[in-house]
């Protein structure tokens, strides 16, 4: 164990943990319904009407501060919805350190949130302690699968609970590749246990980008393993597309929506905005949309609502 | 070095270089996407600096309308080339801009900025720095009259006191109000201001020269009796501890010092 790591654990009196090794939470997470990203743009309307919103995913870094209005502001939309983490700073993929700090951070909020929970992506952010602050491409080999798998185990242990990693958009791929993006997906989950996070229009954007059928990428991901699923818009630059996030979800994702609900049956679906934000109320009519397709293909496992949620009846499929 | 530490060594140089073209880094990409993979790696390299530039533009908006977008667009992007980011968190990137400022040719010709920036970034510290309890005004009731002497006090986690050579702060005002912006000046004597945060909101005024003096001293535990004394040397003696009192009680109202 290296100093930081034990230095870390050492902080870390909240922990329980056995003789033989820390007790991680590998449970799979239950059903949530239908989401929004949770934005500062949109609390008074929350706050005030209280909206058709199933559960909210906050930006972990956003809330990873010492106090004030944010995390007044989220302790508020916690007692009234169900939220889950989602991070973009792990850099599970990265060969530089693991930063203790950043993880001893991250726990301290779920301590404070409890999330059904924690997310971040398949990537890395940097090595030789900088910070590049996107989600960077890794190439698809047995290297780089023992690598990132090690590190998983290592945060998992920490956090004391499966992490759930998404896939993210790329613009580039590695040549010495040994493996589609999909099945590097499916042997890091099957082998650390993490549960993913499907983003549809990462699949449609990574498909387009690469000239590959986004089909095979679902055909590609075991179905046991997907908690939940982005939905979100990109920007067309004509020969390929960037993952803005500053677009309504459009019909070929909803389409692949589709695709996807056949294969995985009901996972917590959200719609992710970033920019370009508009008010409340279209994202929660996109919403419903989603939630309209996913009850009209799922007839049979009645999807919890709005409803439901205020009746408390979260996460009875 | 591993692979693919080799690997992710030579791709985040190249974003950090910003070089176009074709290099080892190129080589390493699959061509066999429709558009040319030096356009695709160009996404990566063109958000990289861009980002950076949004995230230190929306820390420092009033700089950014008083400098004009021209201005601080290209010394965002300077900073940026000097400053790779070192935090998880962005909300911390912009945190040496204003000795960037300071120090840098040709902004630290205009102190002002590097003030305004200052400004900013205790402003925006205090928005968001750990929770305390507030002294209040009633808390001091019990307190009995022999005790006053040695009362002592703590400020608010969220307060920052420093000084400004400039009219740093007016600029900022008025940019923020959208008023007529005064020029700049320089001071020849500094003028201390304070930040911190009242319930939730940021605030910012100045200090006068004894304010600020019995704060320092306050702050660091010098006691009730003590700041009277001080003050009688720096102004009208029999006066002194009615004017302690009243900074004391705009202290206490405005929320500045804990429990």
């Amino acid at each position: 164990m290296s100093r930081s790591l034990r230095a870390a654990r050492e902080k870390d009196a909240g922990s329980s943990r056995s003789e033989q090794g820390p007790a991680i939470d590998f449970a799979k997470p239950a059903f949530l319904g239908f989401g929004l990203g949770l934005r500062s743009e949109h609390y008074s309307e929350i706050f005030e009407h209280n909206p058709p919103v199933d559960w909210f995913e906050v930006l972990s870094e956003n809330f990873m501060v010492p106090g004030g209005s944010p995390l007044r502001n989220l302790d508020r939309v916690r007692l009234d919805y169900p939220v889950v983490m989602h991070g973009v700073s792990l850099s599970i993929a990265s060969t530089g350190e693991l930063n203790w700090d950043y993880l001893r951070d991250l726990k301290s909020l779920a301590v404070r949130l409890e999330p059904a929970w924690i997310s971040d992506h398949l990537c890395w952010t940097g090595v030789h302690d900088v910070n590049l602050h996107d989600l960077l491409p890794i190439p698809y080999t047995e290297e780089a699968l023992r690598h990132i798998s090690s590190r998983i185990h290592q945060v998992q242990d920490y956090l004391g609970r499966a992490l759930v990693l998404e896939n993210v958009s790329t613009y580039v791929e590695f040549s010495e590749s040994e493996m589609p993006e999909w099945e590097f997906l499916a042997e890091l989950s099957r082998s650390t246990g993490c549960w993913l996070l499907l983003d549809l229009n990462n699949v449609y954007v990574n498909a387009r980008n690469h000239g590959y059928d986004a089909v095979r990428f679902l055909d590609g991901v075991p179905a046991d393993r997907v908690v939940q699923f982005h939905l979100a818009g990109h920007s067309d630059m004509g020969d390929y597309l960037i993952d803005t996030h500053d677009h309504p979800v459009c019909e070929e994702v909803f389409e692949l929506y589709r695709m996807a609900l056949h294969r995985f049956g009901p996972v917590s679906t959200m719609i992710e905005r970033d920019d370009k934000i508009p008010p409340l109320r279209e994202l929660v009519a996109e919403l419903d949309r989603a939630r309209r397709i996913a009850g009209d293909l799922l007839p049979a496992r009645p999807l919890p609502g709005a409803q439901d949620r205020q009746d408390g009846n979260i996460g009875s499929v | 070095m591993s692979r693919l530490a080799q690997l992710q060594q030579l791709f985040q140089d190249r974003i950090l270089s910003g070089t176009p073209g074709c290099d080892e880094v190129i080589l390493l990409l699959s061509d066999s996407a429709p558009a040319p993979v030096v356009e695709r790696l160009g996404v990566y390299t063109n958000a990289y600096k861009a980002r950076l530039i949004e995230i230190v533009a929306n820390d420092h908006e009033n700089l950014r309308a008083y400098m004009g977008e021209q201005l601080f667009d290209r010394m965002a992007s300077e900073y940026v080339e000097s400053h790779p980011s070192t935090t998880p968190n962005a909300r911390w990137y912009s945190a040496r801009l204003p000795l960037f400022l300071a120090r840098t040719d040709p902004y630290r010709s205009w102190p002002q900025m590097a003030e305004i920036a200052c400004l900013a970034a205790a402003l925006n510290d205090a928005f968001d720095c750990e929770d305390a309890g507030v002294m209040r005004l009633e808390d001091l009731a019990a307190v009995k009259p022999e005790d006053w002497a040695e009362l002592r006090f703590k400020p608010h986690p969220s307060v920052s006191c420093f000084e400004t050579r400039t009219n740093a702060l007016a600029i900022w005002k008025a940019v923020k109000s959208n008023n007529d912006v005064p020029a700049p000046e320089i001071r020849r004597q500094p003028l201390p201001v304070i930040v911190w945060r009242q319930e939730l909101t940021p605030m910012v005024r100045h200090f006068d020269a004894e304010e600020a003096m019995l704060w320092k001293e306050g702050s660091r535990g010098i006691p009730f009796g003590t700041l009277c004394e001080m003050s009688a040397t720096f102004d009208r003696p029999h006066e002194a501890a009615a004017r302690v009192a009243s900074y004391l009680a705009g202290w206490l109202n405005a929320g500045m010092l804990a429990e």
